[in-house]
């Protein structure tokens, strides 16, 4: 009895002491500290927050370094104008110059689907938090006007390699939606662009060089008309950029693809590099042991890289430019060797093209400028435009013949084509060597139907229609029930 | 890095420190009681405690330097505009309220129930604490008066339990949306930084559980001549987290979620036997074999199936699909080779004599995603060893063997030898020197010729592999130097050879079976692995 007396007694103490435990620790204990990381209650209302979002979402929608040369890669290399060889990448390109890739190739995921959507994401978080931001009225506008730009520009992007694509246009709201009906996502790219431009400042008047100004939205809204085949509307916004006088032809073709004429006249928009970081495509376009190029005495230095992989011209596409072309300056045909031997690249599909390149380059990094719209493509597009809507007229013929002017070859004239066919193909050579390693190549195929032709024609046999459009990439496939791959695949 | 080496030239001498300083901090208040009463003992805890984990992080790089004779010790040398800093710091805490009761009757009926409140600060206000309570009973049923007359029986023991334990090993800050370091922008003609949201938030998140019932059986027989232990587990893991794969449209590729339940069960057995016992000759043998089972029981009501992606350039490895094991291998079954004479009407694009010929299994004249079937997974059905120790005189004779069964393995070293980076790649010797050729119209191995014409199907059943082996583990003889020669200051003295890894039997092609580099027991991936080493020893031990 004792004992069971002594038992109480301590159950009574322990059922005491008990709740003082309780009292003495408090559940703010475990009331999660944020140190580092932003919280996100304050930092999407202040300035700070919403212009540095801003700034996540154009690096998004910049396709500079790995990502830059990639995409480049990808896109330009299911083309006649270049292949690959060796190196880490070539696993990747290897399938894109053989048409054989498919939803497991693995940089559609990473690159060209998660990186807009990313981009589009960062936008949506500006413009869903904008309104409870304590930004000026002004400010305001013109940061809504900047989101929507990249937001359009990245749906823009997603439209052309794999066709009509979810339409997310909020942070908020299911997580699993299907693809959007083409007729839907062509009509919020087109209206976000011309929505934009009100409140996008004039190019001259832009905060920093590289936000969005109007003519980087009508530039888009150009090439927009012209691959979805508007060919009024596309003829009629490259006259409105051509009216308003802000850009002109850069004298000399080469300068603009060297660091210390990236700023010209001439871009429109590009995707911009600066060291340390950087353009890294150039290092796959040096030939083994390259060291000067004697025609132009652009010189390797041992500051730089030079990559196993090898970015080569075919013959083919070397062999259609004039030899008077003044473009064929960035062409390497044969150069001098680190022990100072002269190496030919001739007659070998081994030709290079030495755009991008920076004599203060780093390691891999060159902080040059790939310019993604230039003066010289709203002059073609109108004059492609007119063409689809006319059949051959004076005013393409001028405007082909300013290009022409500029790379020093003589004028073509009206009475050289016979009819709408000619003329095109004619302008699809004019781009194929204004703008090779501009990831122009691809998308002027597919829209002059001549993707699949020149694939077939250069060996790569397996080439059929539904190659115009890539994969859904097969993560994306698995992680949304909703989505349909593209037929083919 | 030196301006001799390649990146330290480009940079002109580059310097970086990293520091990294993790405390952890523990508060416990804990009451102890404990009470004799006759026949019955009371032991209980009543207790709480708080822990903390801290973590500052610091990094600092310098590129541009006039020598490099300062190494990092003087990082102010560097080009100013060429230094890039970084620092962070995350906490977390746990607190813990708990109570524990053990009453023992006679020695012969044991009961512990014990209950635990943990509260953690990665969940979202409401779901912070979970109740996890278990209890425990153990019978010596040798020690009932009944069992007097079985004398073989040296030792009985039945126990069962029954407790729920939670998990909360996730990241932190998971259940909100913050923000972070974003990707640099140019702008200006300059580096600017930027801030984007690090993670899609789930406010939902909770406690992982997992509930376990036991039920075992302790024995010796013969004065333990032969002793052991038999175990069978009913293990069920509810809500559990795990990052699961999100449409990335949202501009995330996973978000953390508490999804369904798997179902692991399975029975263990050990015996130890002493099967020689004199006084010049010994011989035990050790012998262990468990058995395991698991499946996906749920996945919820809003998810059939999630498909997850391995590391580096692997690609979708992996299905968690209710009724199948967790993690099951995922992808394309190679049925053989397509052969010169094979009907290539209907083929797949891009293949020729000598392609790899994958099954269509939903038989639409295609091979797309939709052909991928389950290739394995990564539970070994049957894992077990058998050590033997023999003593004779003064020689001591060691040896073990140990195996698992029904277990596949996803080896990266096969994706690199089917989908290399590029022809010069190094390649596994069995697959390509058996490569199929018009002169050796094989069925077994393709020809290696275009390896990516139908694409990048990583996964498949060459990659996936299947993992079992026995191995001879250990082997080791010893004889100790008798008292009668040992002279001086020296006790005992013993000499000794011994071999590890002697030999495996396996079907595995690459370096070892049993590796898993992946560091992620239930999702086995040969990945970057270091090969096994099979190491002789030759020893002398002296005790002084």
């Amino acid at each position: 009895m004792e004992k069971l007396m002594k038992f109480a007694k301590k159950l009574f103490l322990v059922i005491l002491f008990a709740p003082l435990l309780v009292l003495l620790s408090c559940e703010n204990m475990v009331e999660p500290e944020v140190y580092s990381q932003l919280d996100p209650t304050n930092v999407m209302s202040s300035e700070k927050g919403i212009k540095g979002t801003l700034n996540a979402a154009y690096a998004e929608a910049n396709h500079n370094q790995w990502n830059g040369h990639s995409i480049l890669n990808m896109n330009e290399m299911t083309t006649d104008t270049y292949w690959d060889t060796g190196g880490g990448e070539n696993r990747i390109l290897i399938q894109m110059i053989n048409f054989t890739w498919g939803p497991d190739t693995d940089w559609f995921n990473s690159l060209l689907w998660n990186q807009p959507y990313r981009a589009i994401r960062n936008a949506n978080t500006v413009l869903d938090n904008i309104d409870q931001a304590t930004v000026s009225d002004e400010l305001k506008n013109q940061y809504i006007a900047e989101a929507r730009f990249i937001r359009a520009l990245s749906y823009y992007r997603l439209y052309t390699w794999f066709g009509p694509v979810p339409l997310r246009t909020s942070t908020e709201g299911e997580l699993e939606i299907p693809r959007a009906p083409e007729s839907e996502l062509l009509s919020f790219i087109e209206t976000e662009f011309q929505e934009a431009i009100p409140d996008l400042p004039e190019v001259n008047q832009v905060e920093e060089y590289g936000r969005a100004h109007k003519s980087a939205a009508r530039g888009y809204l150009t090439l927009f008309y012209l691959n979805t085949k508007q060919w009024q509307d596309a003829s009629d916004m490259a006259q409105t950029i051509i009216d308003n006088g802000h850009f002109q032809l850069v004298e000399d073709y080469s300068t603009m693809f060297h660091k210390d004429g990236e700023l010209n006249s001439e871009f429109i928009w590009a995707n911009y590099a600066e060291l340390p970081a950087g353009n890294i495509w150039i290092n796959g376009s040096f030939p083994p042991g390259f060291r000067r190029d004697p025609q132009t005495g652009l010189t390797w230095t041992n500051s730089m890289n030079n990559w196993a992989t090898q970015y080569r011209i075919y013959d083919s596409f070397y062999n259609t430019f004039d030899q008077n072309d003044e473009r064929l300056v960035l062409i390497l045909e044969e150069y001098e060797n680190q022990d100072g031997e002269m190496v030919s690249l001739r007659d070998n599909d081994d030709y290079r093209a030495l755009k991008y390149f920076d004599p203060n380059a780093s390691a891999n990094n060159h902080g040059t400028d790939r310019p993604t719209i230039r003066y010289a493509e709203i002059l073609l597009a109108r004059a492609e435009a007119l063409n689809e809507l006319n059949g051959p007229n004076q005013e393409s013929i001028d405007l082909i013949n300013e290009i022409r002017d500029r790379a020093e070859l003589n004028d073509v004239s009206l009475a050289d084509f016979a009819n709408k066919e000619e003329l095109r193909d004619q302008i699809l050579a004019e781009r194929g060597w204004e703008f090779y390693a501009e990831r122009k190549r691809r998308i002027d195929l597919i829209r002059m139907g001549k993707f699949v032709e020149q694939a077939q024609n250069r060996g790569a046999t397996t080439a059929q229609d539904f190659h115009r459009r890539y994969p859904i990439p097969q993560p994306a496939m698995d992680a949304n029930p909703q989505l349909e791959q593209n037929p083919g695949y | 890095m030196g301006t001799e080496t390649q990146f330290g030239a480009a940079a002109n001498g580059e310097a970086t420190i990293q520091q990294g300083n993790q405390s952890n901090y523990l508060i416990e208040g804990t009451l102890n009681f404990s009470e004799n009463y006759g026949i019955h003992t009371i032991d209980a805890v009543a207790g709480m405690t708080f822990q903390r984990f801290l973590t500052d992080r610091n990094f600092m790089t310098a590129n541009d330097f006039p020598s490099d004779a300062t190494f990092t010790y003087n990082m102010g040398l560097a080009n100013p505009e060429l230094v890039e800093i970084n620092s962070d710091r995350f906490s977390n805490e746990l607190v813990s309220y708990i109570g524990r009761v053990n009453y023992n009757l006679l020695d012969k009926y044991l009961v512990t129930a014990t209950v635990r409140a943990d509260g953690s600060s990665r969940f979202g206000e409401d779901n912070r604490f979970g109740i996890f309570p278990s209890g425990a009973i153990g019978w010596r049923v040798n020690e009932e008066p009944f069992m007097e007359s079985a004398e073989a029986i040296s030792n009985l023991k039945l126990r069962a339990s029954w407790g729920k334990t939670g998990n909360q090993e996730i990241g932190n800050l998971q259940f909100i949306t913050s923000f972070g370091t974003g990707p640099n922008a140019v702008l200006g003609n300059q580096i600017v930084s930027s801030i984007d949201p690090s993670n899609l938030a789930n406010p939902e998140l909770k406690w992982e559980t997992t509930e376990q019932i036991d039920f075992g059986i302790d024995f010796g027989l013969w004065d333990e001549r032969i002793s052991g232990s038999a175990d069978y587990f009913h293990k069920e893991t509810s809500d559990m987290l795990v990052s699961i794969p999100v449409p990335s449209s949202t501009g995330f590729n996973s978000r953390l979620q508490n999804i369904g339940s798997i179902l692991n069960t399975g029975f263990e057995f050990s015996l130890d036997t002493r099967n020689v016992t004199t006084s010049d000759f010994n011989w035990r043998t050790n012998f262990n074999i468990s058995f395991l089972d698991n499946e996906v029981q749920d996945l919820g009501e809003t998810v059939n199936e999630i498909v997850i992606g391995g590391p580096g350039q692997v690609g979708q490895a992996a299905i968690i699909r209710e009724g199948d094991p967790l993690r099951s291998f995922y992808g394309y079954e190679v049925e053989g080779i397509w052969q010169t004479d094979d009907d290539y009407s209907n083929a797949p694009a891009g293949v020729e004599p000598g392609s790899i010929k994958y099954r269509d299994t939903n038989g639409d004249g295609q091979i797309t995603g939709e052909d991928r079937t389950l290739l394995g997974d990564s539970f070994p059905d049957v894992t077990w060893a058998i050590t033997n120790n023999i003593n004779y005189k003064n020689f001591n004779f060691r040896f073990s063997f140990e195996g698992v069964e029904g277990v596949s393995m996803l080896n990266v070293n096969m994706i690199d030898t089917f989908f290399p980076v590029n022809f010069r790649r190094n390649k596994l010797a069995e697959p390509y020197l058996n490569r199929w050729t018009p002169e050796n119209p094989t069925n077994e191995w393709p020809s290696f010729v275009n390896p990516l014409s139908q694409g990048q199907k990583t996964v498949n059943s060459y990659t996936v592999q299947d993992a079992s082996y026995i191995r001879l583990r250990t082997v080791r003889l010893s004889y100790n130097l008798p008292r009668s020669v040992l002279g001086g200051a020296i006790r005992n003295a013993s000499i000794y050879g011994m071999a590890e890894n002697l030999f495996t039997i396996d079907d595995y092609i690459g370096p070892d079976p049993a590796v898993n580099p992946n560091a992620n027991a239930n999702f086995r991936i040969d990945w970057n692995a270091a090969p096994l080493v099979r190491t002789f020893t030759l020893g002398v031990n002296l005790g002084f």
